[in-house]
């Protein structure tokens, strides 16, 4: 049996939890309960014919409040950015949690950008270019836990880079 | 029982503001904490001496206030006249463990089953649990308590346990601390800083692991925080404490400030949106307004030929209009935000007729049509009797809506071209329509199209690319409007055969 160890990092509110609900569970609520620490959930699936559990660490929300320990992201396969697409500066709290993942943690491991609340492009505070320029070389997927849209790919496409990874 | 309540109240006061305490044992082996005259500091292991006197005070009855700098340990009894170490493990915040222990190993096996009992009893019923490292290996003092029970099984007596002091002290409900690794990943990844801190050494004594959250088979969330320490006797400890008093207390500050952020957030979206809004309704207005004030100045004082003068004048007339016809539009798309779409009929009596409507529009741009030599047309044959069929909808928004429609067609029209507006129903193959008793009425011009870079946002209110010169407002109007009367609006690819933009309507008393 192979456990992946996904962490979801980002700040608050941009919709971690709905995610990894939407996910596991394949359910939504519009209430915000905002995370204290750190709730870990269990998926399973398959890739390739091979039977592979994902441990997914939804952490708290960074900010003044509560920051991200290092040590939460220790041993981590893979990692999912999350960004809420009606907040720029969401991107900016992404992109620093990426540099505490690589630079104090140590981790080099595939991740992705998840711009959340797709559902909500009409109130979408990011242009396409901001995107392009601010995170060349990123994969950049959009995601509504809402609606569903682009959450199972996203996890699925970041199983099939951990597991690349494991075959280099 | 509010005593155990109070007892951690006050341990943690006691020990977060490093104040000093002591210990008491009364004659019943009771024991009490009270501030006042051991140094503490954040970790420390305290002993009480056989000399009597040693810091030993008097005991008041249980239960006790919170706040009068005492604290009495539920049923803990101890035997007298020994050498008894007390140690605490507390840390800036607050106390995670307070355990007694006798120091003599004579001693130690002799009560260490008693007083082990009581302990457990004691421990358990604050939530926490507590390991020992030795050697590499973790062994647990086995308290049952109920989080624990429930998350590594045995949730049925778990749940009985949970009457706290109530519990049966033969039913110990010890789990192997293998156990509870394997049911926490959490915990597991924590063990690493904690085998850190007990290798290195350091001036470090205690690390947390911040709080986590396990389920239970229930579905019962145990918010949990795990502390690993060194005590001045050598000794590796893991303690394991649940904290929903510390969950609820987070969880209600930190909801509320970060509510609020959210909020304030929100407002500020709105208020920047609001200044690019109106600085574009300030350009917008103010384009058309310099050819009327430079015709206006060219007409005065009657020097231009007749003929000069009246085209000057056209053409002024023709900005002035395209002006309120902005304005109109602005007006529109701000009332789209605020309430008014609330008003439109549904009732087939005196809902407006899509043909009174269409033909209504049509007439109103038949003249800016010719002035520019484009044809435009009306295609009724697929749904005759237009002009008795009733659309749920507001009347005046939804000529609106046509000449939004009908004034895009036109700028983006070459000269010499053609609009062709045509009605279907929705069960004809042409209208493409899902609702049941839909109507689509489609434009199509013959300029160039949208292109695809300004698709996704053609219809919110910022939209630039085609629509520009009007503050991207129309087809935002457009859509809120016919949203609101359960239609839509969508924008249909033709590839090189120019725009096509589908309106769908309810067809009213159908809805
Ligand atoms: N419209 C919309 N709302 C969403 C979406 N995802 C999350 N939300 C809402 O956004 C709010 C925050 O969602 P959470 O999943 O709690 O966000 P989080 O990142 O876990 O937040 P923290 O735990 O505080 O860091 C909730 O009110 C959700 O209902 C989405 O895709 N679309
Ligand atoms: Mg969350």
């Amino acid at each position: 049996m192979i456990r992946k160890k996904i962490c979801m990092l980002g700040a608050f509110a941009v919709g971690k939890t709905s995610l990894v609900r939407r996910f596991v569970e394949d359910s939504f609520s519009d209430r915000y309960v905002t995370t204290i620490g750190v709730k870990v959930m269990k998926k399973q699936l398959t890739h390739r014919g091979r039977d592979v559990t994902l441990m997914l660490w939804d952490l708290h929300g960074d900010d003044a409040f509560q920051t991200v320990q290092s040590s939460y992201l220790r041993g981590s396969s893979g990692l999912l950015l999350v960004a809420d697409g009606t907040r720029a500066e969401t991107v900016t709290v992404a992109r620093r949690l990426l540099a505490l993942a690589t630079d104090q943690a140590e981790l080099d491991v595939p991740f992705l950008l998840l711009i959340n609340k797709a559902d909500l492009k009409a109130d979408w505070d990011l242009e396409a270019a901001d995107i392009d320029e601010q995170l060349a070389g990123w994969t950049v997927l959009e995601t509504s836990a809402r609606s569903g849209d682009g959450v199972e790919q996203a996890f699925e496409l970041l199983t099939a880079r951990m597991m690349e990874r494991d075959a280099d | 029982m509010p005593t155990d309540h109070a007892c951690r109240t006050l341990l943690r006061s006691v020990l977060s503001d490093k104040r000093h305490a002591s210990v008491q044992l009364d004659n019943d082996g009771r024991v009490s904490l009270t501030t006042g005259d051991l140094a503490w500091f954040g970790l420390a292991s305290l002993r009480l001496g056989d000399r009597p006197g040693d810091s030993l005070q008097l005991l008041h009855e249980l239960p006790l206030p919170p706040t009068d700098g005492r604290l009495v340990l539920p049923r803990m009894e101890l035997i007298h006249g020994r050498s008894t170490d007390v140690h605490c493990v507390g840390s800036e915040e607050g106390p995670l463990l307070l355990f007694l222990d006798a120091t003599g190993e004579a001693h130690r096996e002799l009560h260490f089953q008693q007083r082990g009992n009581q302990l457990a009893l004691a421990l358990r019923s604050w939530g926490i649990e507590v390991f020992e490292e030795r050697g590499g290996e973790i062994r647990g003092f086995g308290t049952g308590s109920p989080w624990m029970r429930a998350l590594v099984g045995g949730v049925g007596s778990g749940s009985a346990a949970a009457g706290a002091l109530g519990v049966d002290p033969e039913d110990d409900g010890r789990q192997p601390f293998e156990a509870l690794v394997a049911a926490s990943p959490f915990l597991e990844n924590f063990l690493v800083d904690a085998r850190r801190l007990w290798a290195d050494g350091g001036d470090e004594r205690l690390v947390r692991s911040g709080e986590w959250i396990e389920v239970d088979e229930l579905g019962r969330e145990w918010p949990l925080e795990a502390s690993a320490a060194r005590v001045d006797d050598g000794r590796h400890l893991l303690m394991i404490r649940s904290v929903p008093d510390d969950h609820l207390r987070q969880l209600e500050i930190l909801q509320a400030a970060r509510s609020r952020d959210l909020e304030l957030a929100g407002l500020h979206r709105e208020v920047d949106r609001k200044e690019v809004l109106l600085h574009c309704i300030v350009h917008d207005l103010l384009a058309p307004l310099g050819s009327i004030v430079g015709g206006l100045s060219l007409a005065r004082g009657g020097k231009l030929p007749k003929d000069k003068a009246d085209a000057v004048l056209e053409q002024g007339l023709a900005q002035a209009r395209r002006q309120e016809t902005l304005i109109r539009g602005m007006l529109d798309a701000f009332s789209a935000e605020l309430s008014a779409l609330e008003s439109f009929e549904t009732d087939p009596k005196t809902a407006p007729r899509l043909g009174e409507v269409l033909r209504a529009a049509l007439g109103d741009h038949r003249l800016a049509y010719l002035a520019r030599g484009v044809e435009l047309t009306l295609d009724e044959s697929a749904l005759p009797g237009l002009d008795d069929l009733p659309v749920v909808a507001d009347g005046p928004r939804l000529l609106r809506v046509f000449a939004n429609l009908l004034e895009n067609a036109l700028r983006h029209s070459p000269r010499g071209g053609h609009v062709e507006v045509a009605v279907a129903p929705a069960e004809h193959p042409a209208a493409d329509c899902t609702p049941k008793g839909a109507i689509a009425i489609t434009v199509d011009d013959q300029g160039p199209g949208v292109p695809a870079e300004d698709l996704d946002g053609l219809f919110t209110r910022f939209s630039t690319g085609r629509n520009s010169g009007a503050a991207g407002l129309g087809l935002h109007f457009c859509r809120r409007v016919l949203e609101t009367w359960g239609g839509e609006i969508r924008y249909v690819d033709r590839d090189e055969a120019g725009a096509r933009f589908q309106v769908k309507l309810v067809r009213a008393g159908h809805a």
